[in-house]
C-alpha cells in the first residue's frame, strides 16, 4: 500500500485527512482512487497547479504512467521551476 | 541621406567605408566591415563588451561616431592574435577558465591588453581596477583576474627568455 | 582545493581541459545571435507602453507603414487570441499586450524595415491612445482590497472558501506540520522578522536577439539566443497558432541566461514580421528594453518567526511569503514556501505564500528562483539565535542539519544530500578557523536548492579517424559542452579533444528541455553517457566481427578492445572506426531520456567585510564558498558557477534593485544606476568543492549552477551586523540604508 500525504492546501479536500494508504500501481490508478474518494480533488490539484508527485522522495514532473512500488511514500506537488 | 567616407586602420589593414553620420563606430566595425567580435551589451559605454583600441587608447566604440575614426589606428579583438599564435592573455584566459558564455571576453581581452601594454607588472588591485568598466555576470571575475595577472607574468618571462 | 569522497579514479572526469568552444570565444569568432546577418535581411523594433497599466482604446499603424523602408506592421490583434484555460495564454499576452497595457515597457506594436533607424522611427510614429488606469506596484498594497486590478479573473486559489470576487493575490501555498503553538512554547528562545527585497534583474550581458526567416512555403527558421530552443519552438508555435513542425529553431550562442533566458520575448514577432515581409527579420533588444521589458526575480515581503531550545535545536518556524510576480501569476511564492527552512530540520512549522501580482514585468526565473529571499529571512534570522545563545553559527547550523532518511519540509524524505558536509568544510576551512581583521565582521549562511531533472537527448557519432562527435541539445551557458565531452572521453576512452561537443537545432537532436535547474550535466550528461555506453557494445561486436571470435571474448577497457583469451592484439578504437565501413557501417548511437534523482545542492558560505561608518559602503573583504557538487565533472567551470553564484549575491545583496517612479516608469534601466559588481568591488571568491556523490547518476553528478546564489544575502546582512551590529532586513544594503541602519543604531 502507497502512503499518499496531503498539504494543508489539500486537506480542505480531504476533509482534514493528512495521509491516508492506497493500493495502486500507477499514479492514474492513485488519482483516480483519489478522486473516487475525494470528488473534485483532481480539479484541486490541475488548479493549484499540483501535477507532480514525489515517489519516495523523487519529484516526477509529469506522472501519470509512472509506476508507484508497494510501500512508497507519496506527494502531490508542484512541478519545479528553476533558473 | 548622403554617408560619409571613413579611411583608417583596423587591425593592420587599412580600409574605407562608408557611414551615417551619427552612426556609432561599433555599428561601423559590425555591420560595414563585418568584424563581430566586439559586442554591444548596453550601447551607453557601461558595461565595456564593445571595446577596442583607437591609437592606442581603450575605448568603448559604441560612444565614438564612425565618422571620429578617420585616419585612426583601431585594434579589436580579431586584432589581438599575432597570426594563428595566440596573445597570452587569450591563451591565459583559454587555460584559466577565464570565460563561460563569453560575450564579454573580447571586450575584457582588449581592456587587459590596454593595460599590460601600458602596465606589465600589475598589481591585482591595479587589474580589478583597469577591468571595472567591463562587466561580466557569469565568471564572478575570480578565473579573469587571474588569468590576467598569470598573462603578466608570461609575457615578463617571454621578454626575460 | 578538492574534498574527494572515496570514488573511483578517472583519467578524464575531474580534470581541466581546454573548453572545446573557448577558441573562437577569444578570437572574437563565436557567434551570437546578435552576429548573425542574411541577405536581404530588416531589422525589427518594438513600440512599448509609456504607461504602467492603461487601456488601449485604439493603435493606428497607418503613418508607421507608409514610411520609407517600412515592410511590415503588426500588432497583437495579428496573432490569435488563446483561450483563457490555455496554459500558455499569460506568455502570448506578455510578447504582445491585447486590451490593455500592463507595465511600463508592455509590448504593443512591431515594425520590420531596411534599417534599424527606420524601424524605430517608424515604431515611434505609431500612435496609440490609452485610458490610463490606476496601477500598483507594491506587494501589500496590491493584496489589499480595492487595489487596482490587473485582471478581472484572477480568483485566489487555495483559500479555505473559494472567493466570490477577484484580486491581484493568484493563490495561497500552505505546508504545515506538527503543531506550532507546542513548538514555541518549548522553545527558550523566540526571535522574528519583517524581511524585504526588491525585483533585480539576472543583468545577462548579451540583451535578447534572435533571426527569424519564413518562407514561401511557410516553414521558418530562427537563430536565437536561449537557454532552450525547443521551447522556443513549442511557444513561438503557440503564440502563432502554427504546428510546431513549421518551425526550426538554430541555437546561436548564449551570452549569458541565469533563467531569464528560459522564455521567449522576440520569436514569434520577427517569425509574423519576416512572414509578412517576406525577407529574414533581426531583432535585437536595447539594454533598456531588457529591464523594462524582461523578467526580472520578485520583489518579496517575508515574514518569519523561529523558535529554539537553550541548546540551539530548533523547535518551531513561522514563515508568511509574498512574491511579487510581475504582471501575470508565476509560481514564485509556492517555491519560496518550499525553500524558506529547508536547510534545517523543523518539527514544527507553518508556511504560507502568496503570489501577487503587480504593475510590472513579468518575473521569469532567475538562478534558484525564489531560494535567496526566503534564505534571507530565515539564515538572518538563525544567526540571531546563534548570537542570543552565544553559541557558534556553523555548529548550529550542523544541530539542526538534515540528512537522508529526514522528511523535507515541502514534503518527501531527503535523498542522500551534503549539507552536513558543506557546514563542516566551512568549519574546517582556513578562512573561517582565522579571526577576522580588526574591524571586519564576518557572517555565515546555509542555502538549498532543489535541482531537477527533465528530458534530454544525445546523438554520439563515431567518425572514421576514431574521434567522436557529441551532439545534444542543451545550450550550453557555463561550460556544460566541456563536460559534455569528458563524461564521453571517460567512457570511450579516447582523448577528451578528440570529442567535438555540439549543441543541436531542432532538427538534429531529440527533444531537450531546457538548460535550467541546474541539470545540463546533470540529465544530459545521462543521456550522453547512455549512448556512449551503447557504443561501447557496438564496439565489441565489431571487435569480435575483425576477429571473427564471439562477442562474448571481446571487453572493451581504458578506450579498446581486448581479447579474453589473448589471442589477438588489442584493437583501440580508431582501429575499429576505420575498418567501420566492412564491418557493418558507421557507428553511432542516440540516447533519449528522462532524467530522474537530481541531486539537492546545498552550499555554505563565509564572508568578511568592513562597513565605512562614513559613507555606509559595505566593502567584502574576503569570501569564501562550499558547495556540494556530487562529482566534479570539470572542476574550473563547477568553480566557475560557484563564483559567478557568489557574485550574483552580492550584487543583489548590496546593490540591485529595480526603482519606479510614482507612476510606475523605471528609474534605473541601465547599468550605470542599476549597479551589478565589477572587478574592483571584490576580493577572490575562494571556493572548496564538496563531493558527496549523486547515486542516481553514472558519475555522481548534482546539478552546480543555481545554489550558490542562496546564500550570499543572509552571509553579508549577518557580517554587516557583525561589523556595526545594526541589523538590515531590506535589501539592497546599500550605502544610504546601511548608513542609516549605522546611526538608528538598530542592535540587535
Amino acid at each position: 500500500m502507497a502512503q499518499v500525504h496531503f498539504s494543508s492546501n489539500q486537506r480542505r479536500l480531504t476533509g482534514g485527512v493528512a495521509e491516508i494508504e492506497i493500493e495502486a500501481a500507477t499514479v492514474r490508478e492513485l488519482m483516480r482512487k483519489l478522486e473516487e474518494m475525494y470528488p473534485g480533488i483532481r480539479a484541486h490539484l490541475d488548479q493549484t497547479s499540483a501535477t507532480a508527485v514525489a515517489i519516495d522522495g523523487d519529484i516526477i514532473p509529469d506522472p501519470m504512467y509512472e509506476p508507484v512500488p508497494p510501500d512508497a511514500e507519496v506527494h502531490l506537488i508542484t512541478p519545479l521551476a528553476g533558473g | 541621406m548622403s554617408r560619409t567616407h571613413v579611411s583608417c586602420n583596423i587591425n593592420g589593414d587599412d580600409v574605407e567605408f562608408l557611414c551615417d553620420a551619427g552612426e556609432s563606430l561599433l555599428d561601423a566595425l559590425r555591420d560595414e566591415m563585418r568584424l563581430m567580435g566586439a559586442k554591444e551589451g548596453c550601447g551607453t559605454g557601461d558595461c565595456g563588451a564593445c571595446s577596442i583600441l583607437m591609437d592606442g587608447r581603450l575605448q568603448c566604440s559604441c560612444l565614438i561616431f564612425a565618422p571620429e575614426a578617420d585616419g585612426a589606428a583601431i585594434v579589436t579583438v580579431e586584432g589581438i592574435a599575432d597570426g594563428d599564435h595566440l596573445h597570452p592573455l587569450q591563451q591565459c584566459f583559454l587555460e584559466g577558465a577565464a570565460l563561460q558564455c563569453g560575450v564579454c571576453t573580447p571586450g575584457f581581452l582588449v581592456a587587459a591588453k590596454a593595460l599590460l601594454d601600458r602596465n606589465p607588472d600589475p598589481t591585482e588591485t591595479e587589474v580589478r581596477y583597469a577591468l571595472a568598466g567591463n562587466l561580466c555576470r557569469c565568471t564572478g571575475y575570480d578565473k579573469i583576474i587571474r588569468s590576467v595577472l598569470a598573462a603578466a607574468d608570461r609575457m615578463k618571462e617571454e621578454v626575460a627568455g | 582545493m578538492t574534498i574527494t569522497e572515496q570514488r573511483p579514479s578517472y583519467r578524464y572526469v575531474g580534470t581541466r581541459p581546454v573548453r572545446h568552444d573557448g577558441l573562437d570565444k577569444v578570437v572574437g569568432k563565436a557567434r551570437y545571435a546578435a552576429d548573425l546577418v542574411l541577405p536581404g535581411m530588416l531589422y525589427g523594433h518594438i513600440l512599448r507602453s509609456p504607461h504602467a497599466h492603461a487601456r488601449i482604446v485604439d493603435i493606428d499603424t497607418s503613418v508607421a507603414e507608409a514610411m520609407p523602408g517600412v515592410r511590415a506592421v503588426i500588432t497583437g490583434a495579428d496573432f490569435p487570441d488563446l483561450p483563457a484555460d490555455d496554459p500558455e495564454r499569460n506568455m502570448t499576452r506578455n510578447l504582445m499586450a491585447r486590451d490593455k497595457v500592463l507595465y511600463e515597457g508592455h509590448a504593443v506594436a512591431a515594425v520590420a524595415a531596411a534599417t534599424r533607424r527606420q524601424a524605430r522611427d517608424a515604431a515611434e510614429a505609431i500612435e496609440v491612445t490609452y485610458e490610463v488606469l490606476p496601477h500598483t506596484l507594491d506587494i501589500l498594497e496590491a493584496m489589499e482590497p480595492g487595489a487596482p486590478l490587473l485582471h478581472d479573473d484572477i480568483l485566489t486559489t487555495g483559500l479555505d472558501s473559494e472567493p466570490s470576487e477577484p484580486s491581484n493575490v493568484a493563490n495561497r501555498t500552505c505546508y504545515e506540520r506538527g503543531d506550532i503553538e507546542q513548538g514555541f512554547a518549548s522553545a527558550d528562545v523566540v526571535v522574528e522578522g519583517e524581511f524585504l527585497t526588491k525585483p533585480i534583474h539576472q543583468g545577462y550581458i548579451e540583451p535578447h536577439a534572435c533571426v527569424a526567416d519564413t518562407g514561401q512555403d511557410g516553414k521558418t527558421v530562427i537563430w536565437c539566443s536561449s537557454q532552450g530552443h525547443f521551447r522556443v519552438r513549442s511557444q513561438t508555435a503557440a503564440m502563432l497558432g502554427w504546428d510546431t513542425s513549421r518551425i526550426k529553431v538554430i541555437p546561436a550562442e548564449i551570452g549569458g541566461g541565469f533563467g531569464g533566458k528560459t522564455t521567449i520575448y522576440l520569436e514569434p514577432l520577427a517569425v509574423e514580421l519576416s512572414a509578412r515581409a517576406g525577407r529574414p527579420v533581426k531583432m535585437v533588444m536595447s539594454r533598456d528594453e531588457v529591464f523594462r521589458a524582461t523578467g526580472p526575480t520578485p520583489g518579496s515581503v517575508i515574514r518569519v518567526k523561529l523558535g529554539a531550545t537553550g541548546d540551539g535545536r530548533i523547535t518551531a518556524a513561522k514563515a508568511w511569503l509574498a512574491y511579487e510576480s510581475g504582471a501575470f501569476p508565476g509560481v514564485w511564492a509556492m517555491l519560496g514556501c518550499m525553500c524558506v527552512v529547508s536547510p534545517y530540520n523543523v518539527e514544527n512549522f507553518l508556511i504560507e505564500g502568496f503570489e501577487v501580482v503587480v504593475n510590472k514585468p513579468v518575473n521569469a526565473a532567475y538562478r534558484a528562483p525564489s531560494a535567496p529571499m526566503a534564505a534571507f529571512a530565515t539564515d538572518t534570522l538563525v544567526d540571531e539565535i546563534a548570537r542570543r545563545l552565544d553559541m557558534d553559527p556553523i555548529d548550529l547550523r550542523l544541530l539542526n542539519c538534515p540528512s537522508a532518511g529526514d522528511q523535507a519540509p515541502y514534503g518527501p524524505k531527503w535523498p542522500l544530500i551534503g549539507l552536513r558536509e558543506c557546514l563542516e568544510a566551512i568549519r574546517d576551512s582556513e578562512h573561517y578557523r582565522s579571526a577576522p581583521a580588526a574591524g571586519h565582521g564576518r557572517g555565515v549562511a546555509s542555502g538549498f536548492w532543489f535541482n531537477i531533472g527533465e528530458a534530454s537527448s544525445a546523438t554520439v557519432n563515431l567518425n572514421e579517424n576514431g574521434t567522436a562527435t557529441v551532439v545534444t541539445g542543451s545550450p550550453d551557458i557555463g561550460g556544460s559542452r566541456a563536460s559534455m565531452a569528458l563524461m564521453a572521453a571517460e567512457e570511450l576512452g579516447i582523448d577528451v579533444h578528440a570529442i567535438q561537443p555540439v549543441v543541436g537545432d531542432t532538427e538534429v537532436v531529440g527533444f531537450t528541455d531546457v538548460t535550467e535547474g541546474s541539470r545540463a550535466t546533470f540529465a544530459t550528461g545521462m543521456a550522453v553517457v547512455e549512448a556512449c555506453r551503447d557504443l561501447k557494445g557496438q564496439l565489441r561486436g565489431r571487435a569480435a566481427r575483425m576477429w571473427d571470435c564471439d562477442v562474448e571474448d571481446v571487453e572493451w577497457a581504458d578506450g579498446r578492445a581486448t581479447h579474453s583469451g589473448g589471442e589477438h592484439e588489442p584493437l583501440a578504437l580508431a582501429d575499429i572506426t576505420a575498418e567501420a565501413g566492412r564491418t557493418g557501417g558507421p557507428l553511432g548511437a542516440t540516447a533519449s531520456l528522462n532524467a530522474r534523482g537530481a541531486g539537492p545542492a546545498f552550499s555554505v558560505q563565509v564572508t568578511d567585510v568592513s562597513v565605512d561608518d562614513e559613507t555606509g559602503r559595505v566593502t567584502v573583504e574576503r569570501y569564501t564558498t562550499a558547495q556540494d557538487a556530487g562529482t566534479a565533472i570539470h572542476p574550473d567551470y563547477v568553480e566557475g558557477q560557484m563564483q559567478g553564484g557568489v557574485v550574483q549575491g552580492i550584487g543583489w545583496a548590496l546593490n540591485e534593485e529595480y526603482i519606479h517612479d510614482a507612476d510606475g516608469v523605471m528609474e534605473n534601466p541601465g547599468f550605470l544606476d542599476y549597479r551589478i559588481p565589477v572587478a574592483s568591488d571584490l576580493p577572490m571568491i575562494e571556493t572548496i568543492i564538496v563531493e558527496v556523490p549523486n547515486p542516481n547518476h553514472p558519475y555522481g553528478v548534482r546539478g552546480v549552477g543555481e545554489v550558490g546564489i542562496v546564500p550570499p544575502l543572509p552571509a553579508l546582512a549577518n557580517a554587516i551586523h557583525d561589523a556595526t551590529d545594526a541589523r538590515i532586513r531590506e535589501l539592497p544594503m546599500s550605502p544610504p540604508r546601511v548608513l542609516a541602519a549605522i546611526n538608528s543604531g538598530n542592535g540587535a
